[in-house]
């Protein structure tokens, strides 16, 4: 306990399974030592097990977000669970939305995802950009930080377009409907130029995909 | 001075519910709009007789920032269903008054004074717990640090809020079971709750579940359960409350079911003899089927309430 306060050492018994077995097994923390043992390791996996299977509000489980980000991470590592709990990462979430912008949940995770197995990447950002994208179609006035790097604000929602591989992926939410799958190039170009900037007038080849976009529910930027 | 909630006369009994969204027992979204479950409404049409005061809970809708327009229409809707006589308050759930770190505390300020001033509420309601720790959230509020730090860390949140909130806060003696029965320091948590009251001269609520289960834990039991009710800010007591608790497998459990044991009756009687400012006695979380009728279950202990209490108010 030496060098930490109340609340980190409290914290480190709920979230860190280690140093709360040591606690358990020796420990003599002056003020700590009331605490009744085996109600704290309930305590503290109940934390771990709500971080991964309880429901998000207003949102899915982080295991349903990421069940093949999950299932890799199992076999190449059964403790990842109790890893993420201690990364920098968990560190930087908040699920309250009322004490300013921190990293969401999921792109928590994601990170700590490619963090810990580096071919992970495609499979995590698409479990990600999917779970970030479906929840801002519900969420006008997100309390979490929007990832700028991966996602970009459109008129009426966000829109992310990835290439992974030889494919390119659309994940995007407009007027609170979530919309993804494979694009071609001249679609994400059609979006690039009009919908995600301000561009000039629209050139008489684009206008039919940019119709096409705007039934989808898509609002241009440019001049139509 | 003390600062109660200006309530002259004894309330009698009042309701409390906490309404989580998208529960049978809580609010319903519509769109962006809400309002309470059906089932809710018809409880509340059923038995508004039986209560003379509501107070509901504050749960976040979404993982929307704060903002009063997502809440004010299902608040509206829920405050429709009871009489415009009765008194309102607000049982906060963010404030963490009993944190031992510093954290953000305007965007709850704000927000809570927007409820108090556009629904007229006459208090504002929080167990003295640690609701959060880092910016997460915990599976249940733990009681605070039981130390002399944490207790003027209590002090310094309470006299925070105390000083910004626009209606009075009325600080509950925190539970110390729903799966957490353990704590933090070697205070007695009678004399530390007294001394946070006190220093801070703030109205507070003594919850019967609270105080039962909190002996519990430290071995009472039988009559000794009820000892030691002195060491508790007894005069600064402006609310007492009582919500479903059971012992299961030796542990005290504020299940919060809608179904009161003896020992929290036995409680309250003690309490409105020892209490000489209390006003207000709750029924918090009653639980009800489908058409608004309380649970059988809960009606033997319920009956007795609503007769205590309407001979301590006449």
């Amino acid at each position: 306990m030496e060098g930490l306060n109340l609340s980190d050492t409290l914290f480190r018994l709920l979230y860190d399974r280690a140093y709360r077995e040591k606690f358990v097994a020796e420990g003599e923390f002056s003020d700590f030592a009331t605490i009744d043992r085996k109600e704290l390791n309930r305590f503290g996996e109940a934390i771990e097990r709500n971080t991964f299977t309880g429901p998000l509000l207003a949102g899915k489980s982080l295991e349903e977000c990421f069940p093949q980000t999950m299932k890799i991470l199992e076999e190449a590592d059964p403790e990842f669970r109790r890893d993420f709990l201690l990364s920098e990462f968990f560190d930087s979430y908040s699920d309250l939305n009322h004490s300013g912008k921190f990293l969401s949940l999921e792109e928590a995770f994601y990170k700590f995802a490619v963090g810990a197995v580096t071919s992970l990447q495609a499979v995590a950002l698409h479990e990600f950009l999917t779970a970030h994208l479906q929840i801002l179609a519900v969420h006008a006035n997100p309390a979490f930080r929007l990832n700028a790097d991966l996602t970009q604000p459109l008129r009426n929602g966000y829109i992310s377009i990835q290439r992974l591989g030889n494919q390119i992926t659309l994940y995007a939410c407009v007027t609170n409907k979530f919309i993804s799958g494979p694009i071609d190039e001249s679609v994400a170009e059609v979006l690039k130029k009009y919908f995600v900037r301000p561009a000039a007038e629209i050139r008489p080849e684009h206008k039919d995909l940019v119709e096409g976009l705007r039934e989808l529910g898509f609002v241009p930027l440019s001049k139509t | 001075m003390t600062r109660f909630p200006e309530i002259k006369d004894r309330l009698g009994l009042g309701l409390g519910m906490d309404m989580p969204w998208g529960k049978v027992i809580g609010f319903q979204n519509e769109g962006d709009s809400g309002r309470p479950s059906p089932r809710v409404e018809k409880f509340l049409q059923s038995h508004s007789q039986d209560f003379s005061y509501f107070f509901f809970s504050f749960q976040p809708r979404n993982r929307n920032q704060l903002d009063l327009a997502e809440y004010q229409p299902a608040y509206e809707s829920l405050l429709s269903h009871i009489p415009k006589s009765w008194n309102v308050a607000l049982h906060q759930t963010t404030c963490n008054l009993g944190s031992a770190e510093p954290y953000g505390r305007e965007q709850v300020i704000d927000f809570t004074n927007q409820l108090i001033n556009t629904f007229q509420l006459r208090w504002v309601n929080e167990d003295l717990g640690i609701w959060s720790l880092r910016g997460k959230s915990l599976p249940y509020p733990l009681p605070p640090f039981l130390n002399a730090a944490g207790l003027a860390a209590c002090i310094d949140n309470v006299a925070f809020y105390q000083e910004r909130l626009h209606a009075p806060l009325l600080v509950e003696f925190p539970g110390f079971t729903d799966g957490s029965n353990f704590y933090i320091g070697k205070a007695h948590a009678y004399d530390y709750f007294r001394a946070v009251v006190e220093e801070t001269n703030s109205p507070c609520t003594l919850d019967t579940g609270h105080l039962l289960s909190y002996q519990w834990l430290l071995g009472k039991r039988g009559e000794e359960i009820y000892s030691e009710l002195e060491r508790l800010p007894l005069s600064s007591c402006f609310e007492i409350h009582l919500s479903g608790c059971q012992v299961v497998n030796d542990r005290f459990i504020d299940f919060h079911h809608g179904i009161i044991m003896d020992e929290q009756i036995t409680m309250l009687e003690k309490l409105l003899a020892r209490c000489p400012n209390v006003k207000a006695v709750t029924f918090e979380d009653p639980k009800f089927d489908e058409h608004g009728v309380l649970i059988e279950k809960s009606l033997k202990n319920f009956l007795r309430l609503k007769e205590i209490v309407a001979r301590w108010k006449a």
